[in-house]
């Protein structure tokens, strides 16, 4: 068993307008992990994620990164390691393609000058977020998917240890969404980075996540590999009887919407 | 295709520079600056002048776009945000109260008016259009009424000297007072063009920026600051001049794209070049009589405005 990468300890956040949105979590993610993070709207995955992520100050318990508490690591040094997909991220500007999945390459001092290894990183993140062709039209004009995945390679081109992704399928058809899960499943697997996103898609979840975190109203209620925490009680009781859960022999799990 | 941007705007400013000069009430033909008298008269009045308008250009078009990159609007610059009111106004007061010191006046006025816009939106980061708008036109308002009640309270003489000042315009200066300008602003132009990279970052959302390790919140404060200095600084030397901070980066921005490693650049040199020619124009069009440039301005920037929201929207 190596080391965990984040480790939460009874973690809360309070938000000025809505109470306490995440109470008592507590969490670690190790490498190679691909943990999906479920839950209804307002359950606190986002800002569970954006506590992960260094964005929010101010929250209680602990929170450690490779073991040193997320307030004491410098932004652009955690940047290094651990790459954040916002849910709001708002490309209405006139960039490239290229010029946002470059940003990525912002934490590693590519600001100005861009070295041969930064042109082939993204490149290469391009080409696994299946966005090529999206080079260099302008994102503005692109439909909301089209944009998801110039994003969502932007994230990859940071090359991080831990990738933290709020919905990244939103907007994605499901062919790129499918692909999305796939890249991020080997990515675990093979270079063993972590990874954590919040998703509504209990099939994708359930395809290609090693393991699931049900969150309600701000509390984990169900951390488990999907075969064993998606026919659970805690499912049931959270999605009520919109959903039905499948188990096939070989173990693997499919979830049906009952109308 | 990129690096052509890197080569037009400079080379247009040179052009102004080129041109410009011998314009005014009397055409200068270079050959006459054989004379050391006309060698004397250039260098003192129009020389300076040139100076001024380029720099004051500059200034005020890297304000707005730098308050457009961290506001993620394309309609804020310091003239709708009610900056450069509220250093008229802090300008005003200090002129009225007899005091030398309009630089402190404009920039305490400066920033005055962007606390008050910043606090309608530091609680939740993200302002509309109209909402800026309103903003802008309130503070805009409140600053004139202001500025109004100090000139029917204060003399004929000083009240006529306000009035002149406040519709802005580019007058020859002494070299001492330029040089300090330049040594204000210039500083503070370069640091926004380094921090180009971030304005990316930041004008795509606070939080994408944050992933990416860009420290929002110093930098905010930073770009706020850098931006008041900037209006305030040419402010109490021009008076308000309007619209130069919207339209510039408009126009760069439609050719270049939001790239703010190509805008920044490009904008300075533009915005140096449009003020300068505006200036000149000011001087020579009805000859040998003069018009503020903050008319020539707003006569080509309200139009140009209208212009840009109909032809395209969300060009950020």
């Amino acid at each position: 068993m190596t080391a965990a990468l984040y480790s939460l300890q009874s973690v809360r956040y309070c938000r000025a307008a809505a109470g306490e949105v995440v109470r008592e979590v507590s969490l670690s993610v190790a490498p190679g992990e691909f943990v999906a993070l479920c839950g209804l709207n307002g359950a606190g995955k986002s800002t569970l994620l954006e506590i992960m992520a260094g964005l929010l100050a101010g929250y209680g318990g602990a929170c450690k990164f490779d073991d040193r508490e997320l307030a004491r690591w410098n932004p652009r040094e955690l940047a290094r390691s651990v790459s954040f997909l916002p849910q709001s991220a708002e490309p209405a500007a006139r960039f490239t393609g290229i010029e946002v999945v470059r940003m990525g390459r912002y934490p590693f001092g590519a600001g100005w000058g861009e070295s041969e290894k930064d042109v082939r990183i993204c490149a290469e993140a391009m080409h696994l977020a299946g966005c090529e062709e999206l080079r260099d039209r302008f994102v503005n004009q692109l439909s909301g998917g089209e944009r998801q995945r110039v994003l969502f390679a932007a994230v990859l081109a940071q090359q991080p240890r831990v990738l933290l992704l709020d919905e990244p399928g939103t907007f994605v058809d499901l062919p790129h969404q499918i692909q999305m899960f796939r890249t991020l499943r080997q990515l675990c697997l093979e270079q063993n980075l972590a990874c954590v996103t919040a998703t509504h898609d209990l099939n994708l979840a359930a395809s290609f996540c090693t393991r699931i975190v049900l969150l309600d109203r701000g509390r984990v209620v169900v951390d488990a590999p999907p075969a064993e925490a998606l026919p659970g009680d805690a499912f049931r009781r959270v999605f009520g009887n919109h959903v039905r859960v499948e188990k096939s022999a070989e173990g693997s799990v499919r979830v049906h919407y009952e109308i | 295709m990129k690096s052509d941007h890197r080569f037009w705007p400079p080379l247009l400013m040179v052009a102004v520079i080129a041109l410009t000069p011998w314009l005014g009430s009397e055409i200068v033909s270079p050959s006459a600056l054989a004379d050391p008298n006309e060698l004397s008269i250039f260098v003192t009045f129009r020389v300076p002048r040139l100076l001024l308008g380029l720099l004051a250009g500059a200034a005020l078009s890297i304000a707005g776009c730098l308050f457009q990159a961290v506001l993620r609007n394309p309609l804020a610059d310091p003239f709708t945000l009610g900056v450069s009111s509220g250093a008229a106004l802090g300008a005003v007061i200090v002129i009225f109260l007899d005091i030398a010191w309009i630089w402190t006046g404009s920039t305490l006025g400066a920033m005055a008016a962007l606390g008050l816009i910043a606090s309608m939106f530091i609680r939740q980061r993200r302002i509309s259009a109209t909402g800026l708008v309103l903003a802008g036109v309130s503070v805009n308002s409140v600053c004139a009424s202001f500025i109004i009640l100090l000139q029917s309270v204060s003399g004929f003489a000083k009240s006529f000297s306000v009035t002149t000042w406040l519709v802005g315009s580019v007058d020859s200066l002494a070299y001492s007072s330029l040089a300090f300008y330049a040594a204000v602003i210039v500083p503070l132009m370069l640091w926004i063009v380094w921090k180009a990279p971030d304005w990316d970052l930041l004008s795509m959302g606070d939080a994408w920026a944050a992933g990416r390790g860009v420290p929002v919140r110093t930098l905010l404060v930073q770009a706020c600051l850098a931006g008041s200095i900037l209006t305030a600084a040419t402010v109490s030397l021009t008076g308000p001049i309007g619209f130069v901070g919207l339209i510039v980066p408009h126009l760069v921005r439609h050719r270049t794209g939001a790239s703010h490693r190509v805008l920044i650049p490009a904008v300075l040199f533009c915005g140096a070049a449009f003020l300068a020619t505006c200036d000149a124009l000011a001087r020579t069009v009805l000859r040998p009589a003069e018009i503020p440039v903050g008319v020539i301005t707003a006569l080509i920037g309200g139009p140009g405005l209208i212009w840009i929201l109909r032809s395209e929207r969300s060009h950020l």
